[in-house]
């Protein structure tokens, strides 16, 4: 797939590298260990986050995670096993925009073959929405996670356009973001510089323009729905609840800060050797490696590395 | 910049080009003849200071792009130390004047000759059409490259952490020795060795004399990685080039100017014994910095604690201003300024400042930080540290180790994690007076923050972006920040590092400077 950015100086954004850092991404969301980090020493930290977290998204659309978009009677099983209190989104196909209604799954009636939602903690001012299980006219999605039951419901919108998604996303059901939480994936470094080129464009084929905002629906108005945070690396406001954090330390940001952070979940922590904290961060991360509580060797990422990246992982 | 290039410069071509210069080699040998030589280490003491200035002349000269002729007022220097301490000698009739004779012979001729033998002998090889980077390393040598680079807009003359972005060209150009390179003004920068194992360029051509080895490997790597993965294999023909000593007399290390370390520790212990420290825990282990201070014939050091950051002055980013920074002791080297609070050096003046802003809640606060850290040591005498670090990893802090428990019981105001902070104070039985001690913590924290933001404030708004040439030539600049109460701040010019870490009283890794004979 010919990728281009379309500023000529950039050049390419396709080849060995990238199809490393993507599955890179898809590896990471479908890990299944508790505090995995992964660190690489690499060339250069430019969209090196934004390309994995791309991959990230693939991967968790392919995961358990979520069920994804499945018609409501498809759904029926799942809902029946899953435990009261699930982030379950729902969407109506016949609307001409999709506007998941996203809650905590809160009964079943079998009998009437209806299951309702909670969507909000204010029962008086908003009644809790019903959805019949034998209609194929809504799609359902599952996670396997709580939903954190707001005083007001949330309303799914993106004014992303995502019909173009297909031709980066490739085997999965772009539709599925809308089910995927919140707060999906955190990259923290310099924010200013990671935002940047977030919303640099790049083209497939030619063809249509793409951002890696765009693309990791990234959170950029209180209003509509996100799955990913750009941060500053500062322990404070880094977000308990993300399955990924891809930490990079770019010019201005210095990663020791947030060495000791962890949330149970899995961190991409990205060092280009060009920094001047390279020597201080690899000495760091190598004495966590030799130390760490796990020692079987995890090589959970992709068979093939690029020359010019060293890479490991391992559970603490 | 096109950043699949940068992906794709793993494996750049590498031209070793071996520069001749007889005289300069010549002057080589007989340095290290003289050094050798049984009068001079007899009486060593008389030579000292000479043979140093002559390996501290070598060393600038091998490292040097402009004309040996340029004026450079550290060189002169040197040289005239050098002849006078021969002509004492010749005087005295203790020595082989001929031979003393050459040396100085050797030294007039490089230093009035026009040569510039490291560039000169490099351009003939460069492409005019290229984009060429070449890589500064010798500050005294700047202004000479960047002039005559600038017939040709397509090369320029850049600082490593000027090339540090994506930035790429058809080649760069490394000049003199690799310990120079790394060890930039004494700077022990060990990420510039990206130079080689994340070149910007598809060429690299370094350009040394022929009777010098330039032998270097790269250090920086995650020890659970693959090895084939690495961006240049150790064994390429670019390692092989550079390790191939079989023609070189001097060994870059062997040129290197070097302090006489023994003498320093003998004497740092010496001192130590004075001061009769009674509690093995009230002495530490430290970096100790060798100052360029002297007065009445004393040396004098600064010392680091270990696990401490060093707060020093260099211009970091090399744009020119002077920056401060702080850094691992071991970034910390020759050249740079280390900062040091002089007078009311006995007490902690960020905890004062840190008081001051806490107000009425200071005594509570403090007192639950107290409760707190009293415990655990407690905890760790009670039942041993090993034990409390295994208690501490069930419960969940995995990170948990003995700098850990060291860390928390000296300076750390709380763990960095609230829920951490949360288990340690259940596990010391605290139960009760969680949210009370988690809260007086949070204003501590806040204190300090506050304090340290408006120390750094003071002290960015005196240094930060003076021009390097400020601080040209001098070895003890002083601030004061806070008024006559709070006492000054000075920055002393770091003359060398000792590699070994020193055991030394805690209280000198804080505030003040030391003596340090040099006998």
């Amino acid at each position: 797939m010919n990728r281009k950015f379309v500023d000529d100086k950039l050049g390419n954004l396709f080849g060995d590298w990238f199809d490393f850092l993507f599955q890179l991404g898809e590896s990471a969301a479908t890990a299944k260990y508790e505090n995995l980090k992964y660190v690489l020493l690499i060339p250069t930290a430019s969209f090196t986050p934004h390309i994995i977290a791309t991959g990230a998204i693939s991967g968790f659309l392919q995961s358990s995670l979520t069920t994804g978009f499945i018609s409501a009677t498809e759904a029926k099983e799942k809902l029946l096993s899953s435990e009261k209190g699930v982030e379950v989104s729902v969407v109506d196909k016949e609307l001409e925009t999709l506007k998941p209604v996203v809650g905590a799954l809160d009964s079943i009636d079998i009998e009437r073959s209806v299951f309702w939602l909670k969507i909000s903690s204010n029962d008086i001012k908003y009644a809790n929405p019903a959805f019949p299980l034998d209609n194929d006219r809504y799609l359902v999605s599952i996670t396997n996670k709580p939903f954190v039951i707001p005083d007001k419901p949330i309303e799914q919108v993106s004014n992303v356009d995502m019909s173009n998604f297909p031709a980066y996303y490739k085997n999965v059901d772009v539709l599925g973001l809308f089910g995927l939480p919140k707060n999906m994936i955190q990259i923290a470094g310099n924010k200013k510089e990671l935002i940047g080129q977030s919303n640099t464009q790049f083209q497939i084929n030619q063809e249509i323009k793409y951002s890696f905002a765009d693309l990791l629906l990234l959170n950029r108005s209180k209003k509509e729905m996100f799955l990913t945070n750009i941060l500053s690396s500062n322990e404070d406001k880094l977000i308990e609840e993300s399955e990924l954090s891809i930490f990079v330390q770019n010019p201005n940001t210095n990663l020791e800060s947030i060495f000791e952070w962890e949330n149970g979940k899995t961190q991409i922590i990205l060092i280009p050797k060009t920094s001047r904290n390279a020597p201080t961060l690899v000495d760091l991360y190598n004495k966590e490696y030799l130390f760490r509580e796990n020692e079987e060797e995890l090589e959970l990422y992709p068979d093939y590395i690029p020359r010019g990246c060293e890479i490991m992982a391992y559970q603490v | 910049m096109s950043i699949e290039k940068i992906w794709l410069s793993h494996t750049p071509e590498f031209v070793n080009r071996r520069i001749e210069y007889p005289t300069l080699e010549e002057l080589s040998v007989q340095i290290n003849n003289l050094k050798s030589h049984q009068e001079v280490i007899s009486n060593f003491s008389i030579w000292e200071k000479c043979i140093e200035d002559l390996i501290l002349l070598r060393w600038s000269w091998l490292n040097s792009v402009a004309p040996f002729n340029t004026e450079d007022s550290y060189i002169d220097e040197k040289i005239e130390n050098i002849s006078n301490t021969f002509e004492k000698i010749k005087n005295s009739n203790i020595f082989d004047s001929v031979f003393l004779d050459k040396i100085t012979h050797n030294i007039k001729t490089i230093s009035n000759s026009n040569d510039s033998p490291l560039y000169d002998e490099m351009k003939s090889h460069l492409e005019p059409t290229h984009s060429i980077c070449f890589i500064q390393t010798d500050p005294s040598s700047l202004s000479w490259l960047e002039n005559y680079t600038r017939q040709n807009r397509k090369w320029v003359v850049k600082s490593p952490s000027q090339i540090r972005g994506d930035v790429f060209y058809d080649a760069i150009v490394i000049f003199g020795q690799a310990t120079k390179l790394i060890k930039r003004r004494g700077f022990a920068d060990k990420s510039v060795e990206f130079l080689l194992t994340s070149p910007r360029a598809k060429k690299i051509y370094w350009s040394h004399y022929k009777w010098t080895s330039i032998a270097v490997e790269p250090e920086i790597s995650l020890v659970g990685s693959l090895p084939e993965t690495k961006a240049i294999n150790y064994n390429e023909s670019m390692f092989l080039n550079m390790k191939d000593t079989s023609r070189s007399i001097f060994k870059d290390e062997s040129l290197v100017p070097q302090v006489n370390e023994q003498k320093y520790l003998e004497s740092i212990n010496k001192l130590v014994s004075i001061e009769n420290i009674d509690n093995v825990e009230n002495i530490e282990e430290a970096h100790c910095y060798v100052l360029s201070k002297e007065e009445s014939n004393k040396n004098y050091a600064a010392y680091v604690l270990h696990d401490e950051k060093a707060t020093v002055v260099d211009d970091f980013d090399e744009d020119g201003t002077l920056d401060i920074e702080k850094v691992h002791p071991s970034q910390v080297g020759e050249g740079m300024y280390i900062l040091k609070r002089m007078e009311g050096a006995d007490r902690d003046v960020l905890e004062e400042i840190a008081n001051s802003i806490l107000g009425e809640s200071m005594t509570v606060a403090r007192q639950h930080q107290k409760n707190w850290r009293n415990s655990l040591k407690e905890k760790t005498q009670e039942i041993s540290e090993e034990k409390v670090i295994s208690d501490l990893k069930s419960l969940g802090i995995s990170y948990v180790n003995k700098d850990t428990i060291k860390r928390w019981t000296t300076n750390a105001i709380k763990p960095k994690s609230s829920v951490h902070f949360n288990i340690l104070l259940k596990y010391l039985d605290f139960d009760q007076q969680i949210p009370e001690i988690v809260s007086s913590m949070d204003k501590i924290h806040s204190a300090h923050i506050e304090a340290g933001q408006k120390l750094d404030r003071l002290l960015r708004e005196k240094i930060n972006n003076l021009d390097v040439k400020n601080f040209s030539g001098k070895v003890q600049i002083d601030f004061d920040l806070l008024g006559e109460n709070m006492g000054t701040l000075s920055a002393f010019r770091i003359e060398a590092k000792l590699n070994s870490l020193v055991k030394v009283p805690k209280s000198w890794g804080g505030w003040g400077i030391k003596e340090i004979t040099n006998a």
